[in-house]
């Protein structure tokens, strides 16, 4: 039986995510808490929004971007990583793949109810891994929902199914770059409440074993999804495959489909691939 | 394309040029709601309420033509960036346009020309504008400093530009919204021109209670459900106060000329505000391919200016001058129209309009008319509000009109309308539209 707890107000993500992370391991038990964190009658904050959507690319619209709610939802996703009964520590997982559902657009000024849980728990090759699921709900109806899995790397098994994205090479170069500034992590963690450390300066990197400060990846998709925002199918599902961080600085490079519905962001090197989405609208299935 | 012979580029004669519908963000005050919104992000999110209105998603159309007054550096290239935001297809082409508050039913005379040509046979015409995020540039000395830096060749050469920076040079320059000839505002000019034509403030008063009564009621009866798609939280034009009264509005101080005689204030003149408007337009071939009713069609459109800065004419008077020109090509006369929509920038502005046409001195020696031009029965005036109540983003008030217009026509189902915008420097776009 599942534990529905109603956070009301808004829980600071810093504070639960510096208490968590003095704890450093995660809890013993093998299993997740069984716990629905929940928020309702959630409104949108404009300003916000719109310094997300500056910096990702995304026109201020009627309609939020489809990665927004994942934003919105980050300071339940910090208090559910940070209860003492959450297996995995709170910096340290590897965010590996994202897939989010919309039904229809989710409007600016729609009252939003969002549903936070983790399941999944189960075996990788690098170690273990859980979802963490995030439902949007309007009027009761469920019409956001997105599926995070992230890796805790340890002892793995190699017999454990992969995690692959489809293949990049079909994907042709075309003529996007985009230079990434140094400060892009600080400035995500702006307009994100993400301050983990690994992705706002190399000194604050380097005790997590990154040289460079790395892009947050939630930033990358979000810049893919903002450049073929306007190729988006009315209800979809998108799908994001974290291969590899981009150091900041650097500039990377977009291949595509030709659609927008598939597409690789590489960097400058022929070998390096950053992340690989795909997107399909509802009616041709997926 | 080759150019050879007996290959007619268009047909013989123009062909009719349909008003298909338009849509529109509810305009908002400055500073307000769309505070946060770009030019770009107020265009962008009313050509996709067009598109998924008349199913445009992956189409290429003829041409998007839209501008807007108060434009950043950057959007140079405005409407195009906007299309290639949109779900259009990738490969329509556009443009940008300005004619100060003309720009919009401008957009609309000059892709309905395309159409009636032959040279395309469908495209969006349309506005943004918003005083919440305005363009600021450096002061003209800084900008003189940095590109001397620029060309600056040894070290030695850019400490001496770069302490040649003096604070003043830091202020920015922010738009005016006054005549650069002049030096005067729009609204200076015209508490001038109100008092050479002894417009009354009682007269201003209640074309402003109208233009609120008008378009409170519109709204009301569900005129505006596919002609306006709510943003960020708004469903309908927030300056709209439809419970004004002339007694409220009396109580207000003049904000525009001086003393005794001055009438303009803050409720009978337009507030700064944000929005955008689109219009789709078509021939009729390309209206049935589509299975779309044309709303009306556009007859015609016609610009002129007046010299306000040497010669007797106020600011906003041009299209006292373009109407008659316009009615003569067609041999109309004001009576015949069902409809009038007369963009008001200031009630004034509207009021010195009529007086001006129902005056046979005026209408003889400044016109060339044999005597008045004729007088516009009330009920026919701006029926379903206009600026005063729904605000005035510069650019997109012409999409509005004419969306508008075309609506109203269409309900009635017959008849003839008229548009008239002024426009700074002087100048004002009028047209016609045609009941389909």
């Amino acid at each position: 039986m599942t534990t529905r707890l109603v956070v009301t107000g808004t829980p600071d993500p810093l504070w639960l995510a510096a208490r968590a992370a003095l704890r450093r391991k995660g809890a013993q038990t093998p299993e997740v808490p069984d716990v629905s964190l929940e928020q309702h009658g959630l409104r949108v904050d404009v300003d916000r929004l719109a310094a997300y959507s500056a910096l990702c690319g995304f026109r201020l619209g009627s309609g939020l971007p489809v990665t927004y709610p994942l934003v919105l939802a980050f300071p339940l996703h910090v208090a559910l990583m940070a209860r003492d009964d959450f297996p995995f520590p709170i910096l340290g997982a590897v965010h590996l793949v994202n897939r989010i559902t919309w039904v229809r657009p989710v409007l600016v000024d729609e009252p939003l109810s969002l549903h936070v849980r983790a399941e999944g728990r189960r075996a990788h090759r690098k170690g273990q891994v859980l979802d963490l699921v995030t439902d949007l709900h309007v009027d009761g109806a469920r019409v956001w929902h997105s599926t995070s899995t992230y890796l805790l790397r340890g002892t793995g098994d190699p017999n454990a199914p992969s995690i692959e994205p489809p293949p990049v090479a079909d994907l042709s170069l075309g003529p996007v770059r985009w230079r990434v500034d140094a400060d892009t992590g600080r400035r995500y963690a702006a307009v994100s409440g993400d301050r983990n450390p690994i992705h706002l300066s190399a000194l604050s990197a380097r005790p997590f074993g990154f040289r460079h400060a790395i892009a947050h990846g939630m930033w990358s998709y979000a810049r893919v999804m903002a450049h073929t925002a306007a190729r988006m199918p009315f209800a979809g599902t998108s799908t994001v495959w974290f291969r590899a961080p981009i150091p900041l600085p650097s500039t990377v490079r977009l291949a595509t489909d030709g659609s927008g519905r598939q597409v690789a962001l590489r960097g400058m090197d022929d070998r390096t691939v950053h992340l690989v989405t795909a997107t399909n609208s509802f009616d041709e299935g997926h | 394309m080759p150019c050879c012979k007996g290959v007619a580029v268009s047909k013989s004669s123009p062909r009719r040029v349909a008003v298909l519908g338009g849509n529109r963000v509810p305009f908002a005050r400055s500073g307000g709601p769309y505070a946060k919104a770009t030019n770009a992000d107020l265009l962008t999110t009313t050509l996709d309420g067009l598109v998924a209105r008349f199913g445009l998603a992956g189409e290429r159309l003829g041409e998007v033509v839209a501008g807007a007054v108060l434009k950043h550096a950057r959007d140079w290239n405005l409407t195009r960036e906007c299309v290639l935001g949109t779900s259009l297809d990738a490969t329509t082409p556009a443009y940008d346009l300005q004619q100060a508050c003309g720009t919009g039913l401008e957009a609309a005379i000059l892709v309905a020309n395309k159409i009636a040509l032959g040279q395309i046979d469908s495209g969006i015409a349309g506005g943004t504008d918003t005083a919440s995020d305005p363009p600021m540039a450096l002061s003209d000395e800084l900008r003189a400093v940095l590109l001397r830096l620029n060309r600056a060749k040894s070290p030695m050469d850019r400490a001496k530009v770069i302490a040649s920076v003096r604070p003043g040079h830091l202020t920015p320059a922010v738009p005016q919204n006054v005549e650069p000839r002049t030096g005067m505002s729009m609204g200076e000019h015209m508490a001038v021109t109100a008092k050479e034509w002894g417009v009354t403030r009682e007269a201003q008063d209640e074309l402003a209670v109208a233009s609120h009564r008008n378009l409170a009621a519109a709204y009301d009866r569900g005129f505006f459900d596919d002609l306006v798609t709510p943003y960020l939280g708004l469903s309908r034009d927030g300056n709209l106060r439809p419970d004004t009264t002339v007694e409220k509005l009396a109580s207000l101080a003049p904000v525009f000329g001086r003393g005794e005689g001055a009438t303009m204030t803050a409720g009978n003149s337009t507030p700064l505000t944000d929005g955008a408007s689109a219009v789709l337009l078509s021939s009729a071939d390309w209206a049935a391919a589509h299975g779309i009713s044309p709303l009306a069609w556009f007859v015609d459109g016609q610009a002129a200016a007046v010299d306000y800065v040497n010669g007797a004419d106020g600011l906003l008077t041009a299209p006292i001058f373009a109407v008659p020109t316009l009615l003569a090509r067609h041999g109309l006369t004001l009576a015949d129209f069902d409809f009038v929509e007369i963009h008001e920038a200031f009630a004034s502005t509207v009021l010195v309009t009529l007086a001006a046409w129902e005056d046979e001195s005026f209408c003889r020696e400044r016109l060339g008319l044999p005597g008045a031009l004729g007088s516009i029965d009330r009920s026919k005036l701006n029926v379903n509000g206009s600026s005063l109540a729904a605000g005035h983003p510069f650019a997109a008030t012409g999409g509005r009109i004419v969306a508008s217009l075309a609506k109203m026509l269409h309900e009635k189902g017959s008849g003839l309308g008229l548009i008239s915008i002024c426009a700074a420097g002087g100048q004002g776009v009028v047209a016609i539209l045609e009941a389909a």
